[in-house]
C-alpha cells in the first residue's frame, strides 16, 4: 500500500542513493528503512521560539551599519501540514550564498567576493496563519566539484520543523526560469513530477513598490501516515 | 484538494554558522519532568567507516507529560559533528513512553541525521542501556533481530559525574544503523 502523504512517498522524495550526486554514494543507507507506526516520540516536537529568536532581514543582520549588496527580494509562503492545515509558530531557518555566489564558510573557496554586510543567515517563526516572511538578496549561482563544470543553480536552503519531529524538513528553494535547473543533480534527484514544487513563484502581489521583488514559496509538510506502510513496499 | 508534499534536499556543507551554536547541544526538560542528566555521544560514519565531519545531528526526547508540542525548546538539541565525525549531547534521561499497543516503550530518544550527500532527514532511535542487551520494546520488535543492536546506546563510563552512553550512526555498510520510515 502506498500512502501519498507518507513521509517517504517515492513520487515526492528523492532516493537516498542518487549516483549523479556523488556524495550520496557512501552516505546512503542500503538496507530498507524499517516501517514504524508513529508513537508519541514521532507525534510530538519542540517549539523553539524561546531558544531561537526571529532574525528575518538578511539584508541588515550582519552586525554592520551597512546593507547587503544584491537584488533585494522578499520570500514568503505558508507552511501547511499534509492535510493542508496551516502550521503556526514553527521555526523556519534559512541560509544562502551572497549575490556573488559565495558563502561565509571556511570550506567555501569559490573565487567570488564576500560582502561584509551579508552573512546569509536568517530565522523566522510562522505567524498564526502559518505564514513566514524573509527579506534578503537574490543569491548567486556557484560552482562545485561534483563533476566537470558543475554549478549549483541559485537557491536558498530552508530548515522547517512543523507540528511534529516526523514533519522535519530540510530543503532548498530555487528561482523560476533558471537554465541550471536541468543540469543540477541535487534538484534532479527529486522525482520529475515533484521537482517544480521546489521552484518559487514570482508574485507581483508580494513585490513591494520601489523596494523589493516578491517570491512565494509554500511548504507542504509530509507527516507520518495514518497506517504504517506495508513492509514489502517500503522504499 | 491539498498540494503535494514539498520534497527534501540535502543540507549541503555550508550550514554551520546558520544552524549550529554550542548552547544547542544541551536538551532541557520541562520543569515538572524528572531531570537526571546523561550524555549521548557518538560518531557518524560513512560506508568506509570514515567519520562524517560535516553532519548535523538532532535529538528529540518526547515527554510523556506533554504528548504534543512541548514548550520553548524542551527535549530538543542539535550538534554538528567534529573532524572525527563526533557529536555529543547533554539531556535529561528519557522515560518510558506509552505506545498504541498499550505496551510501554523502553526509554529512548529520536535521533535525526543530516549531511551533504543525505537527500532527506534520516530518522533513527537511540535506547540508552547499561549493558548491550536489547530491551523489551514494541518498536524494537518490528526491527529484524540481527539489527536491533544498532539502536542501543550502551553505557560508557561517565564524564564529570554524568553517565555517558555511546551511539554511533553507521550510514552504510557492516552494522548499518536501522533508519525508520514513517
Ligand atoms: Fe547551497
Amino acid at each position: 500500500m502506498n500512502r501519498p502523504s507518507g513521509r517517504r512517498d517515492p513520487a515526492t522524495f528523492p532516493p537516498y542513493l542518487h549516483p549523479p550526486y556523488a556524495s550520496t554514494v557512501a552516505r546512503s543507507p542500503r538496507e530498507e528503512l524499517v516501517a514504524l507506526e508513529a508513537t508519541i516520540s514521532e507525534r510530538s516536537g519542540p517549539r523553539l521560539s524561546g531558544r531561537l529568536p526571529e532574525d528575518a532581514d538578511l539584508t541588515r543582520n550582519a552586525g554592520t551599519a551597512g546593507e547587503a549588496i544584491g537584488e533585494r527580494i522578499i520570500v514568503t509562503g505558508r507552511v501547511v501540514d499534509a492535510a493542508g492545515t496551516p502550521v503556526p509558530h514553527t521555526l523556519v531557518e534559512v541560509w544562502q550564498a551572497n549575490a556573488a555566489g559565495r558563502y561565509i564558510h571556511q570550506r567555501d573557496d569559490h573565487a567570488a567576493p564576500l560582502d561584509p554586510n551579508f552573512v546569509g543567515i536568517g530565522r523566522c517563526h510562522t505567524d498564526a496563519d502559518g505564514v513566514y516572511r524573509f527579506t534578503t538578496i537574490r543569491p548567486g549561482a556557484y560552482p562545485w566539484r561534483n563533476h566537470p563544470n558543475a554549478w549549483r543553480p541559485a537557491h536558498i536552503h530552508l530548515s522547517v520543523f512543523g507540528p511534529t519531529i516526523a514533519s522535519r524538513l530540510v530543503t532548498q528553494m530555487y528561482f523560476p526560469g533558471d537554465p541550471l535547473h536541468a543540469l543540477d543533480p541535487i534538484l534532479s534527484a527529486v522525482p520529475a513530477g515533484a521537482r517544480q514544487r521546489l521552484v518559487a513563484r514570482y508574485d507581483h502581489d508580494v513585490t513591494v513598490p520601489e523596494w523589493a521583488l516578491g517570491y512565494r514559496f509554500d511548504v507542504v509538510l509530509a507527516g507520518p501516515g495514518a497506517t504504517p506502510p506495508d513492509p514489502g513496499t517500503t522504499p | 484538494m491539498t498540494a503535494g508534499a514539498t520534497p527534501s534536499q540535502t543540507l549541503g556543507p555550508f550550514f554551520t554558522d546558520a544552524l549550529v551554536d554550542p548552547g544547542l547541544a544541551r536538551a532541557t526538560a520541562s520543569p515538572d519532568a524528572e531531570a537526571e542528566p546523561m550524555r549521548l555521544e557518538g560518531r557518524v560514519l560513512d560506508a568506509d567507516g570514515s567519520g562524517v565531519d560535516d553532519a548535523l545531528v538532532e535529538l528529540w526526547r518526547a515527554d510523556p507529560d506533554h504528548p504534543d508540542v512541548t514548550g520553548d525548546g524542551h527535549g530538543w538539541a542539535r550538534s554538528a559533528t567534529d573532524a572525527e565525525g563526533g557529536y555529543r549531547f547533554w539531556l535529561p534521561r528519557p522515560r518510558p513512553l506509552p505506545h498504541p499497543s498499550a505496551r510501554e516503550q523502553a526509554p529512548h530518544v529520536v535521533v535525526l541525521v543530516l549531511a551533504r550527500g543525505i537527500l532527506d532527514v534520516l530518522l533513527t532511535r537511540a535506547y540508552p542501556v547499561e549493558e548491550p542487551t536489547v530491551p523489551d520494546d514494541p518498536v524494537l520488535r518490528r526491527v529484524p533481530a540481527e539489527r536491533r543492536g544498532t539502536l542501543l546506546a550502551v553505557r560508557d563510563g561517565e564524564v564529570d559525574d554524568v553517565p555517558r552512553y555511546r551511539f554511533d550512526v553507521r550510514l552504510q555498510g557492516p552494522g548499518e544503523t536501522v533508519f525508520f520510515a514513517l
